[in-house]
């Protein structure tokens, strides 16, 4: 297991906006599966009773290591872990196309270009850490399939 | 209160027209000596007192690692010696220490010389490309005062 040296809380920019979960939202929301879908965007945090595809970040960005060079620059590596979750019917025909649905765009998100961060971060890697899984079965019959990934990102600042 | 590792900063200047510009070595290095490769030899009498023979030091600074990147001022200089071979007056340069005593003095102490650069070795792993150098001094070794503003030293 990584171990965790700190927590990166400066992800809030000074104009109370998050760069981070703003960038990654934008990514998700530029994937191409997302025209076959009846839910055209991935919303944060947000599903309705029966359906809607959302993404939930974890709360806290970890730092995984972080260097200080003789010129008193720092770098960290910083983990921020994400979950796209998509709810449908229980009564759907088609729940594995929903598996297939988020295991592709795990697959895409890996691959494409990555986009630009303020504030001295910057992406070095966005990776899925499970496949499509069901998440869980709510109340109203849904079902909530996920799956979950990390950007791990670089940092760097004058201390 | 004890100085901080980037008080004391090492910068190469480059450039052959007068005043240029200086680099500031080690934004990728954690751990960086000048080694002094001192020369004292001691002695012993058959009256059992010692001496010392003291023949100076020969400095040398081992930078490593230097990962390459077009966008620093050195990047040209460095690229130049190690994928041309070149060396002799091709790899003369300038060397400046800057100690910063007190960052609220508006000037601090430094030392500036004529240096050679000597290639170690380039390429390494996945991280980057790599381009490990030691700086030999040279000679002319001055000791006056720098002005920082915006992380530029200016020689007084």
């Amino acid at each position: 297991m990584t171990e965790i040296i700190g927590y990166d809380y400066d992800t809030i920019l000074a104009d109370g906006s998050d760069n981070i979960t703003q960038t990654l939202m934008t990514l998700l929301n530029q994937y191409p599966g997302m025209e076959s879908e009846t839910a055209k965007y991935i919303d944060f945090q947000l599903l309705d009773t029966v359906s809607g595809i959302a993404m939930f970040p974890s709360p806290s960005v970890a730092i995984l290591t972080e260097n200080e060079s003789i010129t008193g620059r720092v770098r960290q590596t910083c983990s921020y872990g994400f979950t796209v979750v998509y709810r449908t019917r229980t009564s759907n025909p088609n729940k594995e196309r929903v598996k297939e649905w988020l295991d592709n765009l795990g697959r895409w998100i890996e691959k494409t270009e990555y986009p630009k961060l303020n504030g001295g971060k910057e992406f070095v890697k966005i990776a899925r850490t499970t496949q499509a899984y069901l998440y869980g079965t709510t109340e109203d019959k849904a079902e909530d399939w996920a799956i979950s990934l990390q950007a791990t990102y670089s940092n760097e600042f004058d201390k | 209160m004890k100085l901080k590792r980037s008080a004391l900063a090492h910068y190469i200047n480059t450039s052959s027209a007068l005043g240029g510009s200086w680099y500031l070595i080690g934004k990728d290095i954690d751990d960086m000596s000048v080694d002094m490769n001192g020369s004292f030899e001691t002695t012993k009498n058959i009256l059992d007192e010692t001496s010392v023979t003291d023949t100076g030091y020969e400095p040398s600074i081992s930078v490593t690692p230097y990962y390459a990147d077009p966008e620093d001022a050195i990047y040209p200089f460095l690229s130049d010696l190690a994928l041309n071979r070149k060396s002799g007056d091709a790899a003369k340069c300038q060397y400046m220490e800057v100690i910063v005593e007190d960052t609220s003095d508006e000037t601090h102490k430094a030392w500036k010389e004529d240096c050679i650069i000597e290639i170690n070795s380039y390429g390494g792993g996945t991280n980057g490309v790599t381009i490990e150098y030691t700086i030999h001094p040279n000679g002319n070794r001055v000791q006056g005062t720098v002005k920082i503003e915006n992380k530029v030293p200016t020689w007084q």
